[in-house]
């Protein structure tokens, strides 16, 4: 039979030893109900990633293909990358709108 | 878990030994983490590079030169292997890995992820108790709390789990990851001729097994000597056969430095008979002492007869071949060698394939070959001593 006791000590182990295993667990599960791959889900190389394909439109109209791995410090694929490519694209002169294929949508997103 | 379970769990000691070589591996394993993210904080604090915050107007520590983060990344993790100051160094690393995680959404990477997580359950464990400059200093411990280590044989276990259960999905089964993934140049591409559909989606299937069986077979006792061979295997395969290489190496150390954990380590857990007769045996002997960290060997010289006939080993078996015995075990000869193989933190990952039918057979005859023609400087048996 044990005979071990419950000290505050103890009861602070235990708290931080149950708020642990739980986060352990808890934390990839949630992560399997996002698009992979999704951060903290132990989700490495689950998917193929691709960057996002982005086109600048000028005052013109017409459109150009950019490459923006020049903004990039890393392509993370669980980034959303959309609004933050066209914040820096829009900030570039003669640009009226981004265009951003990106996940299976395509957006397009007027500079202000 | 009811709350005398809890209890018990919480108030179990165990032996800092293995949780110390777990914290050396990982150490290491953060020192080249550092030195790998050194070119992407670089590049992160260049004019024009994007900043890509959690949420806006966040602090970063990208304010800080990229150089003095990774050199206090550097020391701090070098210092953390060595176990120097090891709760202080555990702590000031962990914030300082959190503050790089969580600074831009570019420099998450499960590598890092799993790194915070991995030396924060170590100070926890106070993993500088044993095998550091702190225990060198005069501050080991005979003996650590258990729950931290609970809670890293969970986090390997929940690695792999959620690795495999990720990769359930049409796109990676179908092989097309794995595909693109495979080194594509260099001694060690694999042709394009054999990333066909059959082969590449055969050996996605293959891995997705692996990683579940992986979390299973670490979890449960009986299955664990073959878990750390097929963990062994995976590791090796996708340093040697992915891009990039050099993070996988890395994930590889880090993930596998916590397989000592998975080890017994009772101290004296097994004891060895030999003959102390022979000085060929003698040499071989310093070895086993020189490579058991975890202290779970104890060395029986064979004139030892009282500690012999304890074990239940006779003169003439142990003069025959070494003798293991353990507490559920009994084996001689190449058996006994793997047994301490597999007891031993450079060797216990490889070691149960000594037990595959064709290399056992192979290892059986050359032991007994090596024993017949042993030449033994005959020294006179020592009159009582132990291991």
């Amino acid at each position: 039979m044990s005979e071990a006791r419950w000290t505050p000590r103890t009861a602070a182990h235990a708290a931080i030893f149950t708020t642990l295993a739980f986060l352990i667990v808890a934390i990839p599960v949630v992560a399997t109900q996002q698009p992979r791959p999704a951060r903290y889900g132990w989700q490495m190389y689950s998917t193929v990633s691709t960057v996002p394909e982005v086109w600048t439109e000028d005052e013109s109209g017409a459109q150009r293909h950019e490459d923006i791995t020049r903004f990039m410090g890393d392509g993370r694929a669980e980034i959303v990358w959309g609004s933050f490519l066209a914040g820096a694209l829009c900030a570039e002169d003669g640009i009226r709108a981004v265009v951003v294929d990106e996940r299976g949508a395509r957006e397009r997103i007027e500079c202000p | 878990m009811p709350l005398s379970a809890l209890r018990d769990r919480i108030t179990r000691v165990a032996e800092p030994r293995a949780v110390g070589v777990a914290r050396a591996a990982v150490g290491v394993a953060a020192i080249l983490e550092g030195l790998e993210r050194a070119p992407i904080l670089e590049r992160m604090t260049e004019p024009g590079t994007l900043s890509v915050p959690y949420v806006a107007g966040q602090p970063t520590i990208l304010v800080v030169p990229a150089a003095v983060i990774v050199i206090a990344w550097v020391v701090l993790a070098a210092t953390f292997a060595a176990g120097a100051f090891t709760t202080q160094t555990g702590i000031s690393l962990v914030l300082l890995l959190a503050a790089v995680l969580f600074s831009d959404q570019q420099l998450y990477s499960n590598h890092l992820y799993l790194l915070i997580w991995f030396v924060g359950l170590l100070t926890l464990a106070r993993s500088g108790s044993a095998l550091s400059v702190d225990a060198w200093r005069g501050r080991g411990r005979a003996s650590v709390a258990a729950w931290p280590i609970d809670l890293l044989r969970l986090q390997v276990i929940v690695l792999y789990l959620f690795a495999g259960i990720s990769k359930l999905n049409l796109v990676y089964l179908s092989g097309t990851v794995v595909a693109v993934s495979l080194r594509q140049d260099g001694p060690l591409a694999v042709p394009a001729a054999w990333r066909s559909f059959e082969v590449m989606a055969a050996a996605s299937f293959v891995s997705v097994l692996a990683e579940l069986g992986l979390a299973v077979g670490l979890a449960l006792p009986r299955w664990r000597r073959a878990a750390f061979v097929v963990g062994l295997g995976v590791h090796a395969t996708i340093a040697l056969w992915f891009d990039p290489t050099l993070p996988l190496v890395i994930f590889g150390l880090m993930s596998l430095g916590p397989y000592v954990l998975f080890l017994h380590d009772r101290p004296g857990r097994l004891s060895v008979v030999w003959d102390d007769s022979c000085t060929f045996c003698s040499a071989w002997v310093s070895w086993v002492r020189r490579l058991d960290w975890l202290r779970v060997i104890r060395l029986v010289p064979s004139s030892d007869a009282r500690e012999r006939e304890r074990l239940g080993v006779s003169l003439s078996e142990a003069d025959e071949a070494l003798q293991l015995v353990g507490p559920h075990q009994r084996s001689s000869g190449f058996r006994a060698v793997v047994g301490i193989l597999e007891a031993l933190p450079l060797s216990f990952l490889w070691a149960p394939l000594l037990r595959f039918w064709p290399i056992q057979r192979l290892g059986a005859a050359t032991y007994r070959r090596v024993a017949q023609r042993r030449k033994c400087g005959l020294k006179p048996r020592a009159s009582r001593s132990s291991g």
